[in-house]
Protein backbone atom coordinates (compact mmCIF):
# COMPACT_ATOMS: atom_id res chain seq x y z
CA UNK A 1 0.00 0.00 0.00
CA UNK A 2 1.35 3.43 -0.81
CA UNK A 3 1.01 5.69 1.90
CA UNK A 4 -1.49 8.90 1.39
CA UNK A 5 1.22 11.32 1.74
CA UNK A 6 2.69 9.57 -1.45
CA UNK A 7 -0.68 9.69 -3.45
CA UNK A 8 -1.11 13.57 -2.73
CA UNK A 9 2.82 13.87 -3.54
CA UNK A 10 2.23 12.30 -7.62
CA UNK A 11 -0.99 14.61 -7.77
CA UNK A 12 1.10 17.25 -7.36
CA UNK A 13 3.93 16.28 -9.83
CA UNK A 14 0.99 15.48 -12.16
CA UNK A 15 -0.79 18.98 -11.64
CA UNK A 16 -3.99 17.27 -10.29
CA UNK A 17 -6.05 18.26 -6.83
CA UNK A 18 -7.29 15.17 -5.37
CA UNK A 19 -10.35 15.83 -3.31
CA UNK A 20 -10.07 15.00 0.53
CA UNK A 21 -12.96 12.08 -0.26
CA UNK A 22 -11.61 10.59 -3.32
CA UNK A 23 -8.04 9.86 -1.83
CA UNK A 24 -9.01 6.48 -0.28
CA UNK A 25 -10.25 5.09 -3.56
CA UNK A 26 -7.05 6.30 -5.12
CA UNK A 27 -4.64 5.17 -2.83
CA UNK A 28 -6.20 1.86 -2.68
CA UNK A 29 -7.04 1.56 -7.07
CA UNK A 30 -2.73 2.75 -7.09
CA UNK A 31 -1.41 0.45 -4.31
CA UNK A 32 -3.98 -2.55 -6.28
CA UNK A 33 -2.29 -1.28 -9.84
CA UNK A 34 1.45 -1.04 -8.44
CA UNK A 35 1.08 -4.29 -6.35
CA UNK A 36 0.55 -6.18 -9.87
CA UNK A 37 3.11 -4.25 -12.04
CA UNK A 38 5.63 -5.21 -8.95
CA UNK A 39 5.67 -8.55 -9.87
CA UNK A 40 8.08 -7.09 -12.75
CA UNK A 41 10.89 -6.79 -10.23
CA UNK A 42 11.22 -10.63 -9.68
CA UNK A 43 12.06 -11.02 -13.86
CA UNK A 44 16.13 -11.25 -13.86
CA UNK A 45 16.96 -8.41 -16.25
CA UNK A 46 20.55 -8.23 -15.76
CA UNK A 47 22.85 -7.52 -19.03
CA UNK A 48 19.20 -7.04 -20.99
CA UNK A 49 19.00 -3.81 -23.26
CA UNK A 50 16.20 -1.22 -22.65
CA UNK A 51 14.23 -0.95 -25.47
CA UNK A 52 11.76 1.88 -25.76
CA UNK A 53 10.94 1.75 -29.30
CA UNK A 54 10.22 -1.97 -30.80
CA UNK A 55 11.11 -0.95 -34.77
CA UNK A 56 14.70 -0.07 -35.01
CA UNK A 57 14.67 3.04 -37.29
CA UNK A 58 17.25 5.32 -38.16
CA UNK A 59 17.38 9.12 -37.74
CA UNK A 60 15.18 11.14 -40.09
CA UNK A 61 16.91 14.21 -41.50
CA UNK A 62 15.75 16.60 -44.26
CA UNK A 63 17.40 20.13 -45.93
CA UNK A 64 16.98 22.41 -43.23
CA UNK A 65 14.87 24.78 -45.89
CA UNK A 66 12.68 26.59 -43.84
CA UNK A 67 8.59 27.45 -45.87
CA UNK A 68 6.12 29.39 -43.99
CA UNK A 69 3.09 28.05 -42.21
CA UNK A 70 0.20 29.77 -42.33
CA UNK A 71 -1.57 29.39 -39.11
CA UNK A 72 -4.10 32.33 -39.24
CA UNK A 73 -6.93 29.77 -38.50
CA UNK A 74 -6.09 28.68 -35.42
CA UNK A 75 -5.53 32.65 -33.94
CA UNK A 76 -8.91 32.91 -32.17
CA UNK A 77 -7.85 36.96 -31.54
CA UNK A 78 -5.30 39.11 -32.90
CA UNK A 79 -4.38 42.53 -32.58
CA UNK A 80 -2.09 44.18 -35.01
CA UNK A 81 0.76 41.67 -35.35
CA UNK A 82 0.01 40.27 -31.37
CA UNK A 83 -1.87 37.64 -30.65
CA UNK A 84 -4.63 38.41 -27.97
CA UNK A 85 -4.27 35.35 -25.03
CA UNK A 86 -5.93 35.44 -21.41
CA UNK A 87 -4.41 36.73 -18.91
CA UNK A 88 -2.27 34.52 -16.84
CA UNK A 89 0.25 35.90 -14.53
CA UNK A 90 -1.07 37.75 -11.16
CA UNK A 91 -0.46 41.72 -11.13
CA UNK A 92 2.63 42.26 -8.96
CA UNK B 1 -26.42 -9.08 -43.95
CA UNK B 2 -23.72 -6.19 -44.41
CA UNK B 3 -21.57 -5.81 -47.63
CA UNK B 4 -18.34 -5.80 -47.99
CA UNK B 5 -16.76 -2.66 -50.01
CA UNK B 6 -15.93 -5.02 -53.19
CA UNK B 7 -19.80 -5.58 -53.42
CA UNK B 8 -20.49 -2.32 -53.01
CA UNK B 9 -17.82 -0.90 -54.77
CA UNK B 10 -19.27 -3.19 -58.21
CA UNK B 11 -23.12 -1.75 -56.92
CA UNK B 12 -21.60 2.06 -57.17
CA UNK B 13 -19.44 1.12 -60.16
CA UNK B 14 -22.78 -0.35 -61.89
CA UNK B 15 -25.14 2.10 -61.01
CA UNK B 16 -27.01 -0.66 -58.87
CA UNK B 17 -27.27 2.66 -56.68
CA UNK B 18 -25.57 5.69 -56.07
CA UNK B 19 -22.58 6.99 -53.09
CA UNK B 20 -25.53 9.60 -52.00
CA UNK B 21 -28.56 6.96 -52.16
CA UNK B 22 -25.97 4.70 -49.49
CA UNK B 23 -24.95 7.91 -47.74
CA UNK B 24 -28.57 8.47 -47.08
CA UNK B 25 -28.92 5.20 -46.01
CA UNK B 26 -26.49 4.60 -43.54
CA UNK B 27 -27.48 8.17 -42.10
CA UNK B 28 -30.83 7.20 -41.79
CA UNK B 29 -29.58 4.30 -39.82
CA UNK B 30 -27.20 6.14 -37.58
CA UNK B 31 -30.92 8.16 -36.84
CA UNK B 32 -32.52 4.96 -36.36
CA UNK B 33 -29.95 3.09 -34.20
CA UNK B 34 -27.87 5.35 -32.98
CA UNK B 35 -29.72 6.66 -30.12
CA UNK B 36 -29.55 3.29 -28.50
CA UNK B 37 -26.48 2.24 -29.33
CA UNK B 38 -24.39 5.87 -28.98
CA UNK B 39 -22.01 5.10 -31.43
CA UNK B 40 -21.56 8.65 -32.67
CA UNK B 41 -20.04 11.39 -31.11
CA UNK B 42 -20.52 13.66 -33.87
CA UNK B 43 -22.70 12.77 -37.75
CA UNK B 44 -21.88 14.87 -40.54
CA UNK B 45 -25.34 14.73 -41.98
CA UNK B 46 -24.44 17.74 -44.85
CA UNK B 47 -20.72 17.30 -45.71
CA UNK B 48 -21.18 13.38 -46.42
CA UNK B 49 -23.98 14.10 -48.98
CA UNK B 50 -21.76 16.54 -50.22
CA UNK B 51 -18.96 14.20 -50.49
CA UNK B 52 -21.26 11.65 -51.69
CA UNK B 53 -22.28 13.78 -54.48
CA UNK B 54 -18.79 14.44 -55.61
CA UNK B 55 -18.53 10.63 -55.31
CA UNK B 56 -20.89 10.36 -57.79
CA UNK B 57 -18.99 12.89 -60.24
CA UNK B 58 -16.04 10.53 -60.03
CA UNK B 59 -17.66 7.34 -60.78
CA UNK B 60 -19.48 9.24 -63.46
CA UNK B 61 -16.27 10.31 -65.04
CA UNK B 62 -14.76 6.97 -64.28
CA UNK B 63 -12.25 8.28 -62.34
CA UNK B 64 -12.73 6.00 -59.19
CA UNK B 65 -10.62 4.40 -56.70
CA UNK B 66 -11.31 1.25 -54.34
CA UNK B 67 -12.44 3.61 -51.69
CA UNK B 68 -14.45 6.00 -53.73
CA UNK B 69 -18.22 6.98 -52.50
CA UNK B 70 -17.71 4.30 -49.78
CA UNK B 71 -19.21 5.69 -46.13
CA UNK B 72 -16.83 5.35 -42.98
CA UNK B 73 -16.73 6.13 -39.70
CA UNK B 74 -13.76 7.86 -38.01
CA UNK B 75 -12.60 7.11 -34.07
CA UNK B 76 -12.66 10.30 -32.10
CA UNK B 77 -9.38 10.98 -31.43
CA UNK B 78 -8.25 11.35 -35.34
CA UNK B 79 -8.34 14.62 -36.71
CA UNK B 80 -10.56 15.50 -39.49
CA UNK B 81 -9.59 19.07 -40.49
CA UNK B 82 -12.86 21.75 -39.40
CA UNK B 83 -14.41 19.18 -37.07
CA UNK B 84 -14.38 18.69 -33.71
CA UNK B 85 -11.67 16.12 -31.74
CA UNK B 86 -12.77 15.56 -28.56
CA UNK B 87 -10.99 12.65 -27.93
CA UNK B 88 -13.95 11.67 -25.59
CA UNK B 89 -12.63 13.96 -23.12
CA UNK B 90 -13.98 17.29 -21.70
CA UNK B 91 -10.82 18.50 -21.84
CA UNK B 92 -11.03 18.66 -25.68
CA UNK B 93 -15.15 18.77 -25.87
CA UNK B 94 -14.66 22.01 -28.22
CA UNK B 95 -11.15 21.80 -29.81
CA UNK B 96 -11.77 21.90 -33.61
CA UNK B 97 -9.13 20.30 -35.34
CA UNK B 98 -7.23 22.64 -37.97
CA UNK B 99 -5.68 19.82 -40.17
CA UNK B 100 -6.51 16.83 -41.11
CA UNK B 101 -4.41 13.78 -39.77
CA UNK B 102 -2.36 11.48 -42.34
CA UNK B 103 -4.78 9.30 -42.89
CA UNK B 104 -7.68 10.71 -43.35
CA UNK B 105 -5.70 13.06 -46.16
CA UNK B 106 -5.64 9.42 -47.88
CA UNK B 107 -9.16 8.55 -47.51
CA UNK B 108 -10.12 12.08 -48.92
CA UNK B 109 -7.86 11.76 -52.05
CA UNK B 110 -9.77 8.14 -52.56
CA UNK B 111 -12.88 10.09 -52.32
CA UNK B 112 -14.33 8.33 -49.32
CA UNK B 113 -17.69 9.92 -47.70
CA UNK B 114 -16.59 10.82 -44.32
CA UNK B 115 -20.24 9.55 -42.28
CA UNK B 116 -18.56 11.10 -38.46
CA UNK B 117 -16.83 10.68 -35.51
CA UNK B 118 -17.22 7.65 -33.08
CA UNK B 119 -17.27 7.47 -28.91
CA UNK B 120 -13.90 6.14 -27.16
CA UNK B 121 -12.13 5.78 -24.17
CA UNK B 122 -11.45 8.84 -22.89
CA UNK B 123 -7.43 9.72 -24.64
CA UNK B 124 -8.27 5.79 -25.48
CA UNK B 125 -7.46 4.76 -22.52
CA UNK B 126 -9.93 1.70 -21.17
CA UNK B 127 -11.27 -1.82 -22.63
CA UNK B 128 -15.22 -1.02 -22.77
CA UNK B 129 -16.07 2.85 -23.73
CA UNK B 130 -17.08 3.53 -20.22
CA UNK B 131 -14.51 6.23 -19.77
CA UNK B 132 -16.32 8.30 -22.48
CA UNK B 133 -16.83 11.78 -21.13
CA UNK B 134 -19.74 12.02 -23.29
CA UNK B 135 -21.30 8.13 -22.11
CA UNK B 136 -20.97 4.55 -22.78
CA UNK B 137 -21.38 3.18 -26.27
CA UNK B 138 -23.53 -0.02 -26.21
CA UNK B 139 -22.62 -3.39 -27.73
CA UNK B 140 -25.57 -3.75 -30.87
CA UNK B 141 -25.26 -7.86 -29.95
CA UNK B 142 -26.56 -6.95 -26.33
CA UNK B 143 -27.64 -3.74 -25.67
CA UNK B 144 -26.60 -4.35 -21.46
CA UNK B 145 -23.58 -5.27 -22.19
CA UNK B 146 -20.09 -3.10 -23.24
CA UNK B 147 -18.50 -3.33 -27.06
CA UNK B 148 -14.99 -2.98 -25.88
CA UNK B 149 -12.55 -0.48 -26.07
CA UNK B 150 -11.19 2.10 -26.32
CA UNK B 151 -12.77 1.80 -30.11
CA UNK B 152 -15.75 0.91 -29.02
CA UNK B 153 -17.66 3.06 -30.69
CA UNK B 154 -15.92 2.64 -34.62
CA UNK B 155 -16.23 -1.16 -33.77
CA UNK B 156 -20.23 -0.66 -32.73
CA UNK B 157 -21.04 1.73 -35.71
CA UNK B 158 -19.59 -0.81 -38.26
CA UNK B 159 -21.28 -4.10 -36.30
CA UNK B 160 -24.61 -2.04 -36.23
CA UNK B 161 -24.29 -1.35 -39.99
CA UNK B 162 -24.00 2.24 -39.39
CA UNK B 163 -20.96 2.38 -41.76
CA UNK B 164 -19.25 0.23 -44.58
CA UNK B 165 -15.47 0.46 -42.96
CA UNK B 166 -14.02 2.77 -39.31
CA UNK B 167 -11.23 3.18 -38.01
CA UNK B 168 -9.83 3.13 -35.01
CA UNK B 169 -6.33 3.40 -32.50
CA UNK B 170 -4.99 0.28 -30.98
CA UNK B 171 -2.48 1.13 -28.24
CA UNK B 172 -2.90 -2.02 -26.36
CA UNK B 173 -5.75 -4.07 -27.55
CA UNK B 174 -8.22 -0.96 -28.79
CA UNK B 175 -8.85 -2.09 -32.25
CA UNK B 176 -8.38 -6.27 -31.87
CA UNK B 177 -10.97 -6.25 -28.41
CA UNK B 178 -13.90 -4.14 -29.44
CA UNK B 179 -13.60 -6.02 -33.05
CA UNK B 180 -14.03 -9.56 -30.99
CA UNK B 181 -17.14 -8.35 -28.63
CA UNK B 182 -18.29 -6.45 -32.03
CA UNK B 183 -18.28 -9.63 -34.15
CA UNK B 184 -16.20 -7.46 -37.01
CA UNK B 185 -12.82 -7.77 -38.33
CA UNK B 186 -10.12 -5.86 -36.69
CA UNK B 187 -6.27 -5.16 -37.51
CA UNK B 188 -3.34 -3.72 -35.51
CA UNK B 189 -1.02 -2.92 -38.05
CA UNK B 190 2.98 -3.36 -37.20
CA UNK B 191 3.89 -0.21 -35.94
CA UNK B 192 5.49 2.15 -38.51
CA UNK B 193 3.30 1.24 -41.04
CA UNK B 194 0.97 3.97 -40.92
CA UNK B 195 1.43 7.28 -40.04
CA UNK B 196 0.23 8.58 -36.26
CA UNK B 197 0.44 12.22 -37.91
CA UNK B 198 -3.22 13.62 -36.50
CA UNK B 199 -3.45 10.85 -34.30
CA UNK B 200 -4.45 12.26 -30.57
CA UNK B 201 -1.31 10.74 -28.32
CA UNK B 202 -1.64 8.55 -25.63
CA UNK B 203 1.75 6.45 -25.65
CA UNK B 204 3.35 6.97 -28.70
CA UNK B 205 6.29 3.62 -28.65
CA UNK B 206 2.65 1.83 -28.82
CA UNK B 207 0.23 3.27 -30.72
CA UNK B 208 -1.36 2.35 -34.23
CA UNK B 209 -4.16 3.66 -36.20
CA UNK B 210 -5.88 0.51 -38.06
CA UNK B 211 -8.83 -0.34 -39.42
CA UNK B 212 -12.60 -2.57 -39.06
CA UNK B 213 -14.19 -4.04 -41.87
CA UNK B 214 -16.86 -6.63 -42.41
CA UNK B 215 -14.30 -9.49 -44.36
CA UNK B 216 -10.00 -9.70 -43.93
CA UNK B 217 -10.53 -8.27 -47.77
CA UNK B 218 -11.80 -5.39 -46.34
CA UNK B 219 -9.25 -4.66 -43.78
CA UNK B 220 -6.66 -5.10 -46.22
CA UNK B 221 -8.53 -2.87 -48.48
CA UNK B 222 -8.15 -0.26 -46.35
CA UNK B 223 -4.60 -1.11 -45.08
CA UNK B 224 -3.27 -0.63 -48.20
CA UNK B 225 -4.90 2.60 -48.47
CA UNK B 226 -3.86 4.09 -45.17
CA UNK B 227 -0.44 2.59 -44.87
CA UNK B 228 2.86 4.01 -45.55
CA UNK B 229 5.81 6.08 -44.69
CA UNK B 230 5.07 9.87 -44.16
CA UNK B 231 6.88 12.89 -43.95
CA UNK B 232 5.10 13.95 -41.12
CA UNK B 233 5.79 10.75 -39.03
CA UNK B 234 9.49 10.09 -38.54
CA UNK B 235 8.46 6.59 -36.82
CA UNK B 236 6.56 5.74 -40.16
CA UNK B 237 8.50 3.43 -42.27
CA UNK B 238 8.09 1.72 -46.02
CA UNK B 239 9.20 -1.65 -45.14
CA UNK B 240 7.99 -5.10 -46.97
CA UNK B 241 7.95 -7.90 -44.43
CA UNK B 242 8.40 -11.41 -45.28
CA UNK B 243 5.21 -12.55 -46.67
CA UNK B 244 5.99 -15.96 -48.63
CA UNK B 245 3.61 -18.34 -47.73
CA UNK B 246 4.26 -22.24 -48.55
CA UNK B 247 3.81 -24.54 -45.41
CA UNK B 248 1.77 -23.17 -42.98
CA UNK B 249 3.30 -23.71 -39.69
CA UNK B 250 0.95 -21.62 -36.39
CA UNK B 251 2.46 -21.69 -32.81
CA UNK B 252 0.08 -22.09 -30.13
CA UNK B 253 1.40 -20.27 -27.21
CA UNK B 254 0.84 -22.64 -24.16
CA UNK B 255 0.80 -19.46 -22.73
CA UNK B 256 -2.10 -17.90 -23.99
CA UNK B 257 -4.10 -20.72 -22.74
CA UNK B 258 -3.62 -21.08 -19.42
CA UNK B 259 -5.59 -19.99 -15.66
CA UNK B 260 -8.24 -17.18 -16.52
CA UNK B 261 -8.97 -18.03 -19.70
CA UNK B 262 -12.97 -18.26 -19.86
CA UNK B 263 -13.83 -22.24 -21.16
CA UNK B 264 -16.05 -21.06 -23.51
CA UNK B 265 -13.85 -19.07 -25.51
CA UNK B 266 -10.58 -21.54 -25.28
CA UNK B 267 -13.29 -24.08 -26.73
CA UNK B 268 -14.20 -21.94 -29.66
CA UNK B 269 -10.81 -20.71 -30.52
CA UNK B 270 -9.12 -24.29 -30.41
CA UNK B 271 -12.30 -25.15 -32.73
CA UNK B 272 -10.67 -22.54 -34.77
CA UNK B 273 -7.29 -23.69 -34.93
CA UNK B 274 -8.46 -27.42 -35.40
CA UNK B 275 -9.74 -25.98 -38.77
CA UNK B 276 -6.47 -24.83 -40.03
CA UNK B 277 -5.08 -28.11 -39.23
CA UNK B 278 -7.78 -29.76 -41.05
CA UNK B 279 -6.87 -27.27 -44.28
CA UNK B 280 -3.31 -28.50 -44.14
CA UNK B 281 -1.25 -26.20 -41.65
CA UNK B 282 0.92 -27.43 -39.27
CA UNK B 283 0.18 -26.87 -36.05
CA UNK B 284 3.13 -26.89 -33.12
CA UNK B 285 3.20 -25.85 -29.39
CA UNK B 286 5.22 -23.15 -28.66
CA UNK B 287 6.50 -21.22 -25.65
CA UNK B 288 6.35 -17.33 -25.26
CA UNK B 289 8.10 -17.91 -21.45
CA UNK B 290 7.82 -13.92 -20.09
CA UNK B 291 4.14 -13.63 -21.48
CA UNK B 292 3.38 -13.13 -18.02
CA UNK B 293 5.40 -10.28 -17.36
CA UNK B 294 3.77 -8.31 -20.58
CA UNK B 295 0.36 -6.76 -18.96
CA UNK B 296 2.80 -5.34 -16.29
CA UNK B 297 5.56 -4.02 -18.52
CA UNK B 298 2.26 -2.11 -20.53
CA UNK B 299 0.72 -0.85 -17.97
CA UNK B 300 4.31 1.08 -16.74
CA UNK B 301 5.38 1.80 -20.01
CA UNK B 302 2.21 2.56 -21.35
CA UNK B 303 0.97 5.22 -18.25
CA UNK B 304 4.53 6.57 -18.24
CA UNK B 305 4.41 7.70 -21.54
CA UNK B 306 0.98 8.74 -20.90
CA UNK B 307 2.17 11.05 -18.16
CA UNK B 308 4.47 12.78 -20.43
CA UNK B 309 2.07 13.04 -23.79
CA UNK B 310 -0.56 14.37 -21.92
CA UNK B 311 1.58 17.09 -20.41
CA UNK B 312 0.09 19.22 -22.89
CA UNK B 313 -3.16 19.97 -22.03
CA UNK B 314 -2.31 22.63 -19.18
CA UNK B 315 -5.30 25.33 -19.97
CA UNK B 316 -2.88 27.27 -22.43
CA UNK B 317 -2.45 25.50 -25.25
CA UNK B 318 -5.69 23.51 -26.25
CA UNK B 319 -9.13 23.31 -25.27
CA UNK B 320 -10.78 23.58 -21.83
CA UNK B 321 -9.13 26.00 -19.33
CA UNK B 322 -10.18 27.02 -16.09
CA UNK B 323 -9.10 30.05 -14.68
CA UNK B 324 -6.83 30.12 -11.40
CA UNK B 325 -5.20 32.88 -9.17
CA UNK B 326 -1.76 31.54 -10.65
CA UNK B 327 0.14 29.86 -13.79
CA UNK B 328 0.24 26.86 -11.35
CA UNK B 329 -3.52 27.20 -10.32
CA UNK B 330 -4.56 27.28 -13.85
CA UNK B 331 -2.74 23.54 -14.69
CA UNK B 332 -4.39 22.12 -11.67
CA UNK B 333 -7.65 23.68 -12.04
CA UNK B 334 -7.82 22.96 -15.89
CA UNK B 335 -6.43 19.35 -15.14
CA UNK B 336 -8.44 18.72 -12.54
CA UNK B 337 -11.49 19.50 -14.51
CA UNK B 338 -11.01 18.76 -17.42
CA UNK B 339 -9.32 14.70 -17.25
CA UNK B 340 -11.73 12.25 -16.28
CA UNK B 341 -11.06 9.55 -13.18
CA UNK B 342 -9.34 6.63 -15.21
CA UNK B 343 -6.99 9.05 -16.83
CA UNK B 344 -6.24 11.26 -13.78
CA UNK B 345 -5.38 7.66 -12.45
CA UNK B 346 -2.84 6.42 -15.74
CA UNK B 347 -1.59 9.85 -15.37
CA UNK B 348 -0.52 9.67 -11.65
CA UNK B 349 0.84 6.40 -12.01
CA UNK B 350 3.13 7.23 -15.48
CA UNK B 351 4.05 9.83 -12.94
CA UNK B 352 5.05 7.70 -9.83
CA UNK B 353 6.82 5.26 -11.93
CA UNK B 354 8.52 7.69 -13.43
CA UNK B 355 9.83 9.83 -10.17
CA UNK B 356 13.03 9.75 -8.88
CA UNK B 357 13.32 6.61 -6.37
CA UNK B 358 10.97 4.50 -8.30
CA UNK B 359 12.12 4.73 -11.91
CA UNK B 360 14.89 2.33 -12.15
CA UNK B 361 12.82 -0.42 -10.33
CA UNK B 362 9.46 0.60 -12.56
CA UNK B 363 9.87 2.15 -15.90
CA UNK B 364 13.71 1.14 -16.72
CA UNK B 365 13.18 -2.74 -16.02
CA UNK B 366 10.28 -2.11 -17.85
CA UNK B 367 12.12 -1.21 -20.85
CA UNK B 368 14.17 -4.59 -20.63
CA UNK B 369 11.31 -6.55 -19.31
CA UNK B 370 9.82 -5.05 -23.28
CA UNK B 371 13.37 -6.76 -24.69
CA UNK B 372 12.60 -10.34 -23.47
CA UNK B 373 9.00 -10.04 -24.47
CA UNK B 374 10.13 -8.96 -28.40
CA UNK B 375 12.62 -11.74 -27.91
CA UNK B 376 10.19 -14.07 -27.65
CA UNK B 377 8.08 -13.56 -30.53
CA UNK B 378 11.32 -13.18 -32.66
CA UNK B 379 12.31 -16.56 -31.02
CA UNK B 380 9.21 -17.88 -32.18
CA UNK B 381 8.63 -16.50 -35.66
CA UNK B 382 12.13 -18.52 -36.48
CA UNK B 383 9.93 -21.92 -36.32
CA UNK B 384 6.61 -20.64 -37.43
CA UNK B 385 4.67 -18.00 -39.28
CA UNK B 386 2.23 -17.08 -37.66
CA UNK B 387 1.21 -17.55 -33.79
CA UNK B 388 -2.65 -17.89 -32.52
CA UNK B 389 -5.15 -17.50 -29.68
CA UNK B 390 -7.96 -16.13 -28.06
CA UNK B 391 -8.11 -12.11 -28.47
CA UNK B 392 -10.00 -11.32 -25.15
CA UNK B 393 -9.82 -13.96 -21.91
CA UNK B 394 -13.49 -13.52 -21.55
CA UNK B 395 -16.50 -12.35 -23.38
CA UNK B 396 -18.21 -9.02 -23.48
CA UNK B 397 -19.01 -8.08 -20.13
CA UNK B 398 -21.71 -6.69 -18.72
CA UNK B 399 -21.68 -2.38 -18.57
CA UNK B 400 -20.77 -1.74 -14.80
CA UNK B 401 -19.80 -4.89 -14.37
CA UNK B 402 -15.90 -4.09 -14.32
CA UNK B 403 -15.58 -0.21 -13.35
CA UNK B 404 -15.21 -0.37 -10.03
CA UNK B 405 -12.00 -2.38 -9.80
CA UNK B 406 -9.67 -1.51 -12.33
CA UNK B 407 -7.47 -4.46 -12.59
CA UNK B 408 -9.67 -6.85 -13.59
CA UNK B 409 -10.50 -4.32 -16.36
CA UNK B 410 -6.72 -4.10 -17.48
CA UNK B 411 -6.62 -8.34 -17.35
CA UNK B 412 -8.97 -8.02 -20.15
CA UNK B 413 -6.16 -6.55 -22.21
CA UNK B 414 -3.56 -9.55 -20.98
CA UNK B 415 -3.56 -11.52 -24.73
CA UNK B 416 -3.17 -7.86 -26.71
CA UNK B 417 -0.88 -6.00 -24.99
CA UNK B 418 2.27 -8.00 -25.84
CA UNK B 419 1.84 -7.65 -29.04
CA UNK B 420 1.98 -3.49 -28.86
CA UNK B 421 5.17 -3.92 -26.71
CA UNK B 422 6.69 -6.16 -29.39
CA UNK B 423 5.46 -3.89 -32.28
CA UNK B 424 4.17 -6.47 -34.38
CA UNK B 425 0.88 -6.64 -36.70
CA UNK B 426 -2.32 -9.04 -35.35
CA UNK B 427 -5.83 -9.13 -36.16
CA UNK B 428 -9.40 -9.88 -34.49
CA UNK B 429 -10.98 -12.64 -36.65
CA UNK B 430 -14.98 -13.25 -35.78
CA UNK B 431 -15.47 -16.97 -34.69
CA UNK B 432 -19.03 -18.14 -34.05
CA UNK B 433 -20.97 -16.73 -31.01
CA UNK B 434 -20.97 -18.06 -27.90
CA UNK B 435 -24.52 -19.71 -26.14
CA UNK B 436 -25.72 -17.02 -25.11
CA UNK B 437 -24.76 -15.22 -28.35
CA UNK B 438 -22.22 -13.41 -27.82
CA UNK B 439 -19.13 -12.81 -30.08
CA UNK B 440 -15.87 -13.48 -29.81
CA UNK B 441 -12.73 -13.45 -31.61
CA UNK B 442 -9.46 -15.47 -32.93
CA UNK B 443 -6.21 -13.49 -32.70
CA UNK B 444 -3.48 -14.17 -35.43
CA UNK B 445 -0.14 -12.56 -35.18
CA UNK B 446 2.90 -12.27 -37.56
CA UNK B 447 6.48 -10.75 -38.00
CA UNK B 448 7.01 -7.24 -38.57
CA UNK B 449 5.47 -5.84 -41.81
CA UNK B 450 4.39 -9.03 -43.03
CA UNK B 451 0.26 -8.08 -42.90
CA UNK B 452 -0.03 -9.80 -46.36
CA UNK B 453 0.90 -12.92 -44.96
CA UNK B 454 -1.85 -12.45 -41.93
CA UNK B 455 -4.00 -11.47 -44.57
CA UNK B 456 -3.37 -14.38 -46.28
CA UNK B 457 -3.58 -16.94 -43.35
CA UNK B 458 -6.49 -15.55 -41.90
CA UNK B 459 -8.42 -15.78 -45.48
CA UNK B 460 -7.54 -19.46 -45.92
CA UNK B 461 -10.60 -20.21 -43.44
CA UNK B 462 -14.31 -19.83 -44.96
CA UNK B 463 -15.77 -17.24 -41.56
CA UNK B 464 -19.60 -16.94 -41.65
CA UNK B 465 -19.58 -13.27 -42.93
CA UNK B 466 -17.18 -13.30 -45.92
Amino acid sequence: MIEKQEVLKIAELSKLKIEESKIDKIQKDLSQILEYVSDLKKLDTDNIPEMSHSVTIKNVEREDIPSKYNGDNLIEEKQDEYLVVKKILKDE
Amino acid sequence: MSKTIKEIREDLDSKKYSSEELTKDYLKRIKNEDGEIHAFLDVFEKEALLEAKDADERIKKGEVSILTGIPCAIKDNILIKGKKCTAGSKMLENYIASYDASVVSKLKKQGVVFLGKTNMDEFAMGSSTENSYFGVTKNPYDLKRVPGGSSGGSAAALAAEMCAFSLGSDTGGSIRQPASFCDVVGLKPTYGSVSRSGLIAYASSLDQIGPFGNCVADVKTVFDAIKGKDSLDSTSLNIEGENNLKNIRIGIPKEYFEEGLDSEVKETVLNAIEQYRERGAEIVEISLPHSKYALACYYIIATAEASANLSRFDGIRYGFKELGETLNDIYVNTRTNGFGEEVKKRIMLGTYTLSSGYYDAYYKQALKARSLIKKDFEEAFEKVDAIMGPVSPILPFKIGEKTEDPLSMYLADIYTTPINLAGLPAISIPLELSKEGLPQGLHIITSHFSEEKLFKIASLIQWKKI
